[in-house]
This record gives structure tokens, sequence and C-alpha cells, in this order.
């Protein structure tokens, strides 16, 4: 891609990036959570890769670190869900609503869930960038 | 020839199926659970339970949690599949150099 797409992709890449993790954060109080906001994270990297090609994105952010935290990921979600009763015991603020520290455990769910979506969304996209130039 | 006979039976099997499905709607049984619906609930409740102002999100990580652990699950085997196909396990080239690496059947050694 030319000097124009590189650059504005570079720009946009963090604030991409930043929207995905608001999405997913403030997954109980508006619209959103895991499935949107890691696929908006997702994009991110998507549009860096085509706009620099998958070496320099390589560097940036390796395919074995997806896997692992993909793999990380997963673990602590089953972690979660078996878990989650004590959780709710430990901190359940329900007076508070709209707020961030609200909705008593759908947070952490809502977090490991996206890192699963992006992580698993961005090594179909690696596999299939990578088939391309190789 | 034949694939007109395989054509017809694969219709005729869709439309019995849907001709059963269409009927049995019609049982009384079901048509008692046209007042009982849930939706209510999780709108009434929800928030009041989790503390959360979004009901989609309390309804696909509580209510039915479960539910979206084997979705999630589905989307890990997805992304494995994919990466095992794309990384060269099951390609052509690695499939035909284990089958010639291995020895024939009549070259094993007897015991």
């Amino acid at each position: 891609m030319n000097e124009i797409v590189r650059t504005a992709s570079k720009a946009m890449f963090p604030l991409i990036l930043l929207f995905g993790i608001y999405v997913i954060v403030h997954g109980h109080t508006t619209p959103g959570g895991t499935f949107s906001g890691g696929s908006v994270m997702a994009g991110g990297f998507v549009i860096y890769t085509l706009a620099h090609g998958v070496r320099k994105t390589e560097i940036d952010m390796k395919e074995t670190a997806i896997n692992v935290l993909k793999s990380v990921a997963g673990f602590i979600l089953i972690l979660l869900i078996l878990f989650e009763l004590f959780l709710r015991a430990a901190l359940v603020p329900t007076e508070t609503l709209f707020t961030l520290w609200s909705g008593s455990s759908l947070m952490f769910f809502n977090i490991v869930g996206g890192i699963m979506v992006f992580t698993g969304l961005l090594m179909i996209w690696y596999t299939i960038a990578k088939a391309d130039v190789e | 020839m034949n694939d007109t006979i395989k054509l017809s039976v694969g219709l005729g099997c869709i439309v019995i199926v849907m001709t059963f499905m269409t009927f049995s709607m019609l049982n009384p049984a079901f048509a008692q659970w046209g007042s009982k619906s849930i939706a209510g609930f999780f709108i009434d409740q929800g928030w009041r339970q989790l503390a959360a102002s979004n009901a989609v999100t309390t309804i696909v990580w509580e209510y039915r949690g479960y539910d979206t652990l084997g979705e999630e699950t589905v989307l890990f085997t997805a992304a494995m599949g994919v990466f095992a196909i794309g990384a060269g396990l099951f390609s052509m080239e690695k499939l035909q150099e284990r089958s010639a690496s291995r020895p024939e059947a009549s070259e094993v050694p007897k015991p």
C-alpha cells in the first residue's frame, strides 16, 4: 500500500484498539460485549496488516503469542465459570447501576471472552494472510 | 438420471420433515406456550439480580452462561482447525512424505 494508507492506518490503529477495549469493558452497561468488541480489535489488526504487510505486523504481535494468549484465556474462562459463585459473593454492588464497577461478575466474563474472540479471529486472519505470502 | 433420483429423494425428505413439523405445531400441547413468555422476566429482574443495565449481556453470560461457553469452544475449535490446515499439518506434501517414509507391508520383517 502507499504512504497515505500506511500513515492513516498507523494513526487509526491505537484508536481502533482503544474503542474495542471500551466496548469490551463496558459490555454490561452499554450495547456491545465480547463478540463485537473482539471483532473491532481484530479489525484493527486486519487494517494494519493490509497496510503494512504480514512481516511487519508479525514483529508487533507474534502468532505464537496469540496462540498462548488464546489458550490462557480459554483456561481462565473455564475457571471463572467454575468458581463464578465465589466471585459473585466477593463483589456484588447491586445498588450502583450504569457505572463501570457494577454488574457482579459480568465484567470479567466480558474481558476474558473478548480476549478469546479477539485472538481467535486474529489467528484465523494470520493463517489466511500467511498462506498468501508463502 | 442418478442425480435426478438423488434430488427427488432429498426434496421428498425435506417435504416430509417440513410437513411433520408444521402439523406438530398444531398439536394442542404446543399451543399452551403461546401465552407463557419469559421475556418479561429478564427485563424486570435481570438488572435487579445482577446490577447490569445491559439485558443482553445478563442473558448471554448469566442465564445461558454454559451455552456461551459452548459458543467460545466452537470459536476456539474453528480457529484451531483453520490453523491446523493453514500450518500445513494436513497438506498433500506432508501426507505424501509420510506415506513415502513408511515401509511397505511386504518389506516389514516378520517376527
